[in-house]
């Protein structure tokens, strides 16, 4: 188990560096489903060949490249979340605080890392969300760079409106949304 | 005289490519604001109880484009077996009528001609044959003739519709006629799956998905039914959409920081970086002629859409009015642009002119998100919650005729029309 931890945080540490590559695992390589007869409520059979349309080779590889590795559970929620203002990514004063500990925690442990999942209120375009949440995540990263964490310790990802947090469609439960999430993954063991 | 016209007709075959035939009269211009619509007859076919059927699935095709009005069926004087009579549509006030027959054995066999009661004269007479299971589809191709012919533009009924759909636990791709008929799931792939958009030859589409907590772009291959990464990186990256020539994807992505616009070429997997604001630049969508590119921006603090060259410079803002504007989309032409704007706190679809003027509200109901123009520019799908949940709908480009296409009960958003 801890050799698995060791592996997981040897591939963690792998992304940031341009050179290395590691194969995705085969969930991402191309499978289809196949064809379901019965949809929805009309429940209509529905056969005709969408691949009718003559044969024709696409090029495409794989791509290998970065690749996360899953964190270690027990590291979610020892930071609270952030919240943000409605279409802002500007950290608040009242968060700074909580992102000065997680800054003091990252720098007491040295072969921490963190990642910044940066998410979204129901209101808006998803597309235009998920570009929020990044900004919002990375908001979150410049804020750590400049207490003198490296950059290489902080993975991001946006969310956007797709995890939400509370589903209520009232402005307390949509400021709940409006957050960075934090998992801190540590070597095993420790 | 006779003569002459025989030889301009088979000049206009020789040369006329794509439009409307030059000798042909044209029953409704659909460009003119102040249309008449025409009175049609569309009658059962003969031969076959589902003759019936198909003649409905035409008549539906053509309603909704609402170019046309229908006299009610009650009134026909002639049967569906008898020949074609002006006299007895003339009365009716009938201007076109149309009849024909249909055979069921291994396949469908379907005739059809449409008449011009006014001139006494065929207008189109055309045969049609396929198997058994694609009588929605003949229906649908016998609407773009009788379109065609009567309004010489192309019609849109046997195009497809992409989309999105979420059922219990996961997000798939599904794809549907126009009509919202005969939908289907490809592929079930993806914690998170991003709008699909067909490529330029309509074999395949292409669509961003997050799995594992990395964002790839994806191919879906619509004959091998075959899906493949094509592009991955740090950061978020969402597909906006197809050049013309079906060799690069315009895409947004934040692996350089801020979200910005990228052109990626297939075959070689180069980026090309076109933004490089410290702002949000998101959802690019590519005009027709493949010369401007519309996409989103924040640099004032508020999302509005704006327009570029393919190079990235002389960028332009289209939208002053309101605080969110997102997700625009080109109708044919280039003329026109659909996007989806927050007004009263509820996301409306709105379309505008590139130059920003024009500014018209499509809906008022729910709340209404990812337009996109029909090949032909006279319809827009996109998606709405106004039923409690989101599905897709689809109206004429004035926002008349608004109604949910996507099955019942099935959360869809992110349509995608399949090109000409």
């Amino acid at each position: 188990m801890k050799h698995l931890v060791f592996l997981l945080l040897v591939l963690t540490l792998s992304i940031g560096c341009a050179q290395r590559q590691v194969t995705l695992p085969e969930e991402s390589a191309g499978q289809s489903t196949g064809a379901e007869g019965n949809v929805g409520e009309r429940g209509e059979k529905v056969e005709e060949g969408i691949g009718s349309y003559g044969a024709e080779k696409v090029k495409g590889e794989e791509i290998t490249g970065d690749n996360t590795g899953t964190p270690d559970s027990t590291g979610e929620g020892v930071f609270p979340d952030i919240y943000f203002d409605y279409d802002s990514y500007e950290i608040m004063e009242d968060f700074k605080p909580v992102l000065r500990k997680i800054a003091d925690w990252s720098l007491t442990n040295g072969n921490s890392r963190i990642l910044v999942e940066g998410h979204c209120d129901d209101r808006g375009t998803n597309e235009y969300n998920l570009a929020l949440g990044d900004q919002r995540a990375q908001a979150v990263r410049d804020y750590l760079l400049s207490l003198g964490l490296d950059y290489n310790k902080i993975e991001i990802i946006s969310y956007g409106e797709e995890r939400p947090q509370c589903f209520e469609l009232s402005e307390s439960c949509r400021a709940k949304n409006r957050r960075a999430h934090f998992i801190e993954y540590k070597e095993g063991g420790q | 005289m006779k003569k002459f016209f025989l030889f301009m007709t088979l000049v206009h075959f020789f040369f006329t490519i794509g439009n409307a035939p030059v000798y042909s009269k044209i029953y409704i211009d659909v460009t003119s604001p102040g249309l008449r619509k025409l009175p049609v007859a569309v009658q059962a076919l003969a031969g076959h109880p589902i003759g019936n059927d198909l003649a409905e699935i035409v008549k539906a095709d053509l309603q909704y484009t609402g170019l046309f009005t229908f006299i009610d069926e009650s009134a026909f004087v002639e049967t569906p077996n008898q020949g074609f009579n002006p006299a007895n549509w003339k009365p009716l006030g009938v201007e076109v009528v149309v009849k024909g027959t249909l055979v069921i054995s291994d396949e469908i066999e379907v005739n059809i001609s449409a008449y011009d009661v006014v001139e006494v004269k065929n207008i189109l007479k055309k045969r049609y044959s396929a198997e058994k299971r694609l009588l929605r589809l003949v229906a649908h191709k016998i609407s773009n003739d009788i379109y065609e012919r009567i309004t010489g533009q192309k019609g849109i009924f046997d195009k497809k519709i992409a989309f999105v759909g979420e059922k219990g636990r996961g997000k798939s791709i599904y794809i549907m006629d126009w009509d919202g008929q005969r939908p289907r799931r490809l592929i079930s792939r993806g914690e998170i799956l991003m709008p699909p958009r067909w490529s330029p030859e309509g074999k395949r589409i292409a669509y961003s998905s997050q799995r594992n907590r990395i964002w790839g772009v994806y191919y879906l291959d619509l004959e091998r039914m075959k899906e493949q990464l094509i592009y991955k990186s740090k950061g978020t990256s969402l597909v906006g959409g197809f050049m013309p020539d079906g060799e690069s994807i315009l895409l947004s992505s934040s692996h350089k920081g801020s979200p910005d616009i990228f052109l990626l070429h297939i075959k070689t997997n180069l980026l090309s970086r076109l933004t490089y604001s410290n702002s949000i630049e998101v959802s690019p969508a590519i005009s027709p002629d493949g010369e401007t590119i519309a996409y989103v921006s924040n640099t004032t603090y508020t999302p509005q859409i704006y327009i570029m060259d393919t190079m990235g410079n002389n960028s332009k803002r289209v939208t002053f009015t309101g605080a969110y504007n997102t997700s625009p989309n080109w109708a044919k032409g280039g003329d026109m642009l659909a996007f989806s704007g927050i007004i009263d706190g509820k996301l409306q679809i709105f379309t505008i002119r590139p130059d920003g003027t024009g500014l018209m509200l499509l809906t008022e109901s729910g709340n209404n998100e990812d337009p996109v123009f029909s090949p032909d520019g006279r319809f827009i799908a996109f998606s709405s919650d106004r039923e409690g949940y989101k599905a897709v709908y689809i109206m004429r480009s004035n926002g008349e005729g608004q109604k949910r296409i996507s099955p019942g009960q099935l959360r869809a958003f992110g349509p995608s029309w399949s090109p000409d």
